[in-house]
């Protein structure tokens, strides 16, 4: 719809699609950017310039706009966002939710007949999340333009949209009225309410993993975590959530061995972690990181799980043998010789979790692992996660995606402020994180702030 | 750690110029600083170049020029003239047996004619630079006439660098992860981090194209060849003055030059 295919990326496209009554085909980009605009997931990479107003201001001064046409055009795009404050300041200084306010805003510049946000909020924490909802809300109260928001959970925001569509496969499955289509949607996905904390027994497990005493950590003379305890035990899922710059990577690379606190003690299956190099805390600890492109080593699927055992000197046949294992349980082995580059979104996810196994750590952190994955993948990666916790594991998960961590967690952390604020079992952290009022941070139908249709 | 001059934000005389007016004076300045053949000008250079820095910069060039490379720098090129010149009055013979050395009035001035050339040329860069914002500069190119194109080639650099610095953190950190050191490996180090870390920054760096591109297109990138610039274009009383001076330094040296 928006113009890209045919006109910058090449396939067959057969049919035509018409935008107020005229066929794509027939007009040139440029004049298709007037009219459809494309928001798409990652908002870092869309932005192109170092300030907001320069970035607002960029797509009219493509088409050569006479200068006032350009700050009129600037000022209500950024109204429309609500981000009329951030006029002046860098891109580099924003948050994630800000960013993709202003990717929204330079979009609107444009003067579109619709917009299209492709995942818009799947890389922001709820806060962030919460703002950009916000400004397509106000969108909608205006009724100027279309606005088509592709999502895999929708939950948070059915409430703003008149119209759902459903696609299969390459087709149109469903499409009627919200409501309607909700609740069949949901009848064919099998999508059953599962309440919060029914999990509780394996935090009856013993044996403890992590044990961490007041830990301090500091960048450039400010503290960014202020004496933090905490202990984990085998089995356990942790889910840690909190809005960003809350500490919560901050406390996991100390897990990890990457950052040294300041002041404290880790202790690692009864170790001092203090003691250990990286190389020995890695043997213990496992480490998905957020983006699948940054972890991503070899060049075939084999080599890449092998990987870890290769560096931490384990004999050849033996981890061939544990590679081929993990590779089998993740049903991945038909692609052993592949390029792990081809894989799809879905299964390089797998592969980055698969690849963590072989060398056996105990404790496994989980960076954000269902960013831009779909239901059946997030489905695939809970099974596996739910596995590894019951073979003992300890995880941590830090996710945006709320509503995850209260279904499959045993325990919410939550972070705010360099601190650990609340450390409970999901039902009683759904009434404490309502007393402290962060309600982006409970379960869509726990949070009275957005009830559901 | 070498103390490096980069971008200081401020808002002294010298931030508030121009990009362009604050361009063409260094570009003349340098020649001044090439043409004059005097140590006592040259010295009345570094001075005054100082001076603007502490009164009208942003005050980094001093702590730059005591820094270690710089002095050695220095050191090396008044050096090499004081030794290997042989023309002009003899002042001290090395009393060494081989190579004969000598060294001379000549070569003494022409040392120190040198080295402070090396420290002006540098220094007049240096304040520009510490004081002109490169977005800004880019802009005041564009406006002056480069294609737009290359203009946004150089202030997508100034965007992604940052975040490729970030993004190469986390590739070290998940290398660590899965065992890698390395600074472990001899001989072939350079060629396992170029494998395992340039890669994956490649990969992730040509997603991040991707997106851009349809980000870019979508708001007619490209779309003619010119665009209007809206980012205020100040050309100040200060400037004019600046200007003024530039091109009366440039005939000044022009006529000089003739009269030889």
């Amino acid at each position: 719809m928006s113009g890209h295919i045919p006109h910058v990326i090449q396939g067959n496209l057969s049919g035509e699609i018409f935008i107020q009554g005229i066929s794509s085909k027939t007009r040139d980009l440029s004049c298709l950017a007037a009219q459809t605009a494309l928001c798409q997931q990652d908002p870092e990479s869309q932005l192109c310039t170092l300030s907001v107003g320069e970035e607002v201001a960029f797509g009219p001064e493509n088409l050569v706009l006479p200068a006032h046409e350009v700050i009129c055009r600037l000022q209500a795009a950024l109204v429309a966002v609500k981000a009329t404050h951030l006029k002046d300041r860098a891109i580099s200084e924003l948050s994630g939710g800000e960013k993709q306010r202003v990717a929204i805003a330079s979009m609107l510049a444009m003067r579109p007949d619709i917009l299209i946000l492709d995942e818009p909020t799947s890389s922001l924490d709820p806060d962030s999340a919460d703002e950009v909802f916000s400004a397509i809300e106000s969108l909608r109260r205006r009724r100027e333009i279309t606005v088509i928001v592709v999502e895999h959970r929708y939950d948070r925001l059915l409430r703003l949209a008149d119209r759902m569509i459903v696609m299969k496969n390459g087709a149109i499955e469903m499409d009627g009225r919200r409501g309607e289509i909700h609740s069949r949607y949901r009848a064919a996905m099998a999508i059953r309410d599962r309440t919060p904390g029914t999990k509780l027994s394996a935090t009856l497990k013993r044996d403890v993993t992590v044990d961490v005493r007041e830990i301090r950590f500091s960048y450039n003379d400010t503290e960014v975590l202020h004496n933090v305890s905490f202990s984990a035990r085998k089995g356990e899922r942790i889910g840690i959530i909190g809005p960003n710059g809350s500490g919560k990577t901050t406390f996991l690379n100390c897990l990890a061995g990457l950052c040294r606190p300041s002041a404290g003690v880790i202790r690692i299956n009864g170790t001092d972690a203090g003691t250990l190099r990286v190389s020995e805390i890695a043997r213990h600890v496992g480490y998905v990181f957020q983006n699948p492109n940054h972890q991503i080593f070899e060049d075939t699927v084999f080599d890449e799980v092998v990987f870890a055992c290769n560096n931490f000197g384990v004999n050849r046949e033996a981890s061939r043998r544990l590679a081929m294992r993990a590779l089998d349980g993740y049903g991945l082995s038909r692609y052993a010789a592949c390029n792990p580059l081809t894989l799809s979104h879905g299964e390089k996810r797998r592969l980055n979790v698969c690849s963590n196994l072989p060398h056996d750590p105990g404790i496994l952190i989980l960076d954000e692992p269902f960013i831009g994955q779909d239901m059946r993948n997030t489905e695939m990666i809970t099974e596996d996660l739910e596995r590894l916790a019951s073979a003992g594991k300890t995880l941590f998960i830090v996710s945006h995606d709320i509503d995850w961590v209260f279904r499959h967690c045993d325990r919410i952390v939550y972070f705010n402020k360099g601190a650990i604020e609340i450390d409970e079992d999901p039902l009683r952290a759904i009434h404490r994180i309502r007393d402290i009022g962060a309600l982006n941070f409970l379960p869509a139908t726990y949070g009275q702030k957005h009830p559901v249709c | 750690m070498v103390k490096s001059i980069r971008y200081v934000k401020g808002d002294s005389a010298l931030h508030r110029l121009n990009p362009m007016s604050k361009l063409c004076a260094v570009a003349v300045c340098t020649i001044g600083i090439f043409v004059v053949r005097s140590v006592a000008l040259q010295a009345l250079g570094l001075v005054l170049i100082l001076a603007t820095d502490s009164r009208l910069g942003s005050r980094r060039l001093l702590p730059f020029l005591s820094s270690r490379y710089v002095l050695m720098l220095a050191s090396t090129i008044l050096l090499m003239q004081v030794l290997f010149t042989p023309s002009g009055a003899v002042l001290w013979n090395v009393p060494i047996p081989w190579p004969p050395i000598s060294i001379t009035d000549a070569g003494l001035i022409k040392g120190i004619l040198l080295t402070l050339r090396f420290m002006n040329v540098v220094l007049t860069g240096g304040l520009f630079v510490s004081t002109t914002e490169p977005a800004a500069l880019v802009h005041a190119l564009m406006r002056a006439g480069v294609p737009y194109r290359y203009g946004y080639m150089i202030l997508l650099m100034l965007r992604f660098i940052p975040l490729f610095e970030e993004e190469m953190t986390v590739i070290r950190n998940a290398q660590k992860m899965r065992g890698l050191q390395l600074d472990k490996g001899g001989p072939l180090k350079l060629v396992r981090s170029i494998r395992y870390t340039v890669l994956p920054l490649v990969v992730s760096a040509l997603s991040r194209a991707d997106a851009l591109e349809i980000s870019m297109e979508g708001r007619a990138f490209g779309y003619k060849d010119t665009r209007t610039f809206l980012t205020a274009q100040r050309f100040s009383l200060l400037d004019r003055a600046l200007m003024a001076t530039t091109l009366a330094a440039l005939i000044f040296m022009i006529t000089g030059a003739c009269m030889h």
